[in-house]
């Protein structure tokens, strides 16, 4: 990476990495960047220079209105599950007046077509599929086979899926699912952000494809985050327990479909970071790891109290493993009243005190200490 | 290495095209409002006329269920939805303006870009007269160089997937685009030192 060591702003400007970094940043190079910067203090202000031309550079595109786009997509749909469909040729593109007369005439005969498909599906299953919290809040597209849900809104949507299953929908976030859900799978593709909670039915898997990744679980609740404008797709554990695995994954299908849970097996407080361009996984733990629920709350009041025992309860009120060396930290006695503090600040006071550090490696914790041996 | 070069030959991209190729319809739609915006926004480059190019959009996956069985499995699927509008977008645009007068003939192939400078990223002015210099840059380049420069750094394609889009062999993309970035900096360097010079001796 020397070679940004002769960048003037015009080179920081037009250099691929650069500009990945800051248009979609991740934490390694965002860890990159600060870190060459601190090394070439010369070259700061060029890269802020550059940072600001990069971002404030825009193509000047008009964005169609996601209701616009919703509406092509249910006439094409709709189009598409006609008998006689009206496809266009290549060759024989009609004039755009023209064009729209018989557009018009397609969209009615089909808009008839439609009405007659729902009704007939509609005594068919004999219930309507999905039950909308705020209609308002967004755009439903209940065409044919597909539930398309849009949240255009600024807030948070709660959507019920017919097996009892909870999605909440984060704005500018969609999901696609099939109209017939419970059978034979519970399949749900997210576009954005959501917070699943699944109802238990171990014979049906649920399975949220997001860019990539496959989420499969038989009953728990989590969050992914699978934004386009991203290269990362995150998976956050709330409780019980889901796998993870790549789309690519030769074995996907199979894994999809059995009723085990394999691939990357992700408990509470755990989350995995899969980097679309990478095809990589990395497990690591949620930012704020969240006790796990208990009749009895823990009580993180330590008096006198040898630093091992301290881990293990740590270890119990998280449900996160703490790696650490036993016989080294049992002459590490510790008083401290760590209540209603994160853990993440929990553990920085506890190495402050018995000097050892902490580090996440693959969703654990691992203490890193010489004990408190004196010599 | 192969995986790297194809940074939007991504396996779920793989995954939903796959089960669109067999008839899937969530997949249809999944991979038709996730695609449209790009689309557009693309299409929209070639034509000012909103309703056209959705029609034209609407069209190209009409075509494409139509076409399935017929349609590789292992594709980059943006680069190839794009390349096939620019190609549908051509031709109806041919037969469009064979019978309008409207348009003249050379336009018809026209990839128009405009830039604009988004205010709130700017705190000092000096920034401001460095980006309107940047933008003027990229005003002035030709327009396949334009386009070659909009699909690398706007769109993050590699250099065999913007020879997809364009129709062009992957030599003729290097090409321009050295062209391109060569002519943005160098005039960049000229005017910097031009600026060094009227510093020093103003």
């Amino acid at each position: 990476m020397n070679q940004f060591k002769s960048y003037e702003t015009g080179d920081f400007v037009w250099d691929p990495f650069f500009r990945q970094w800051v248009l979609s940043p991740t934490s390694e190079t965002d860890f990159f960047w600060h870190q060459w910067m601190q090394e070439n203090p010369d070259r700061a202000d060029r890269i802020h220079e550059a940072r600001a031309v990069v971002l404030s550079l825009q193509v000047n595109e008009p964005a169609l209105p996601a209701h616009e786009i919703e509406q092509v997509v249910k006439s094409t749909i709709s189009r598409i599950h006609q008998p006689t469909s009206a496809i266009p040729e290549y060759q024989q593109r009609p004039l755009p007046v023209y064009k729209r007369r018989w557009f018009q005439v397609a969209a009615s005969v089909s808009v008839v077509l439609l009405a007659a498909w729902l009704t007939h599906s509609y005594f068919r299953s004999g219930q309507p599929s999905t039950r909308l919290d705020a209609p308002f809040a967004i755009a439903n597209n209940q065409t044919s086979a597909i539930t398309d849900t849009a949240n255009t809104s600024s807030q948070p949507v709660v959507i019920h899926l017919e097996d009892g299953s909870t999605v909440t929908l984060a704005p500018a976030s969609r999901i696609h699912y099939a109209k017939n859900f419970s059978t034979p799978k519970r399949e749900v593709y997210l576009n954005g952000e959501a917070f699943f909670e699944v109802a238990k039915d171990p014979a049906h898997p649920f399975l949220v494809y997001a860019n990539g990744l496959v989420t499969k679980v038989l009953g728990t609740s989590f969050t992914v985050k699978a934004y386009e404008s991203s290269r990362e797709v995150i998976v956050e554990v709330k409780t019980g327990r889901v796998s993870v695995f790549a789309q690519s994954d030769p074995k996907a299908r199979e894994k999809a479909i059995n009723r085990e849970l394999d691939g990357v097996v992700l408990s509470p407080n755990q989350k995995i970071v899969y980097k679309t361009d990478e095809v990589r996984m990395r497990k690591t733990l949620v930012e704020k790891p969240v006790l796990l629920k208990t009749v009895v709350q823990p009580s993180f009041h330590f008096e006198d109290k040898p630093a091992n025992e301290v881990f293990a309860a740590l270890e119990k009120a998280y449900g996160v493993p703490i790696i650490y060396d036993r016989d080294l930290m049992m002459d590490c006695p510790l008083t401290a009243s760590l209540d209603s503090m994160a853990l993440y600040d929990q553990l920085t006071i506890i190495c402050k005190a018995i000097e050892a550090r902490y580090e996440l490696v693959e969703g654990q914790i691992v203490i890193h200490g010489k004990g408190c041996k004196t010599n | 290495m192969d995986q790297k070069k194809h940074p939007f030959n991504r396996p779920a991209e793989l995954v939903v095209w796959q089960q669109f190729l067999s008839g899937d319809t969530v997949a249809f739609a999944y991979l038709m409002s996730s695609h449209f915006q790009v689309l557009f926004r693309y299409g929209s480059k070639f034509s000012k006329d909103k309703e056209f190019v959705k029609d034209c959009i609407q069209d190209l996956f009409l075509i494409i269920w139509e076409r399935r069985d017929r349609l590789s499995a292992e594709v980059a699927v943006k680069p190839y939805l794009m390349a096939s509008l620019r190609r549908l977008m051509n031709r109806s645009g041919q037969s469009r303006t064979g019978l309008s007068t409207e348009i003249p003939s050379e336009n018809q192939e026209g990839f128009d870009i405009e830039y604009s400078v988004e205010e709130e990223y700017i705190e000092q002015e000096s920034v401001r007269v460095v980006t309107q210099r940047f933008k003027k840059l990229l005003d002035e380049l030709p327009k396949r160089q334009k386009e070659v420069i909009y699909l690398k750094f706007f769109q993050e394609m590699d250099r065999n997937q913007i020879s997809e889009v364009m129709d062009i062999s992957p030599q003729t993309v290097s090409n321009l685009l050295q062209i391109a970035i060569r002519q943005l900096k160098e005039y960049w360097k000229v005017e910097f030192l031009t600026l060094l010079l009227v510093h020093f001796y103003a």
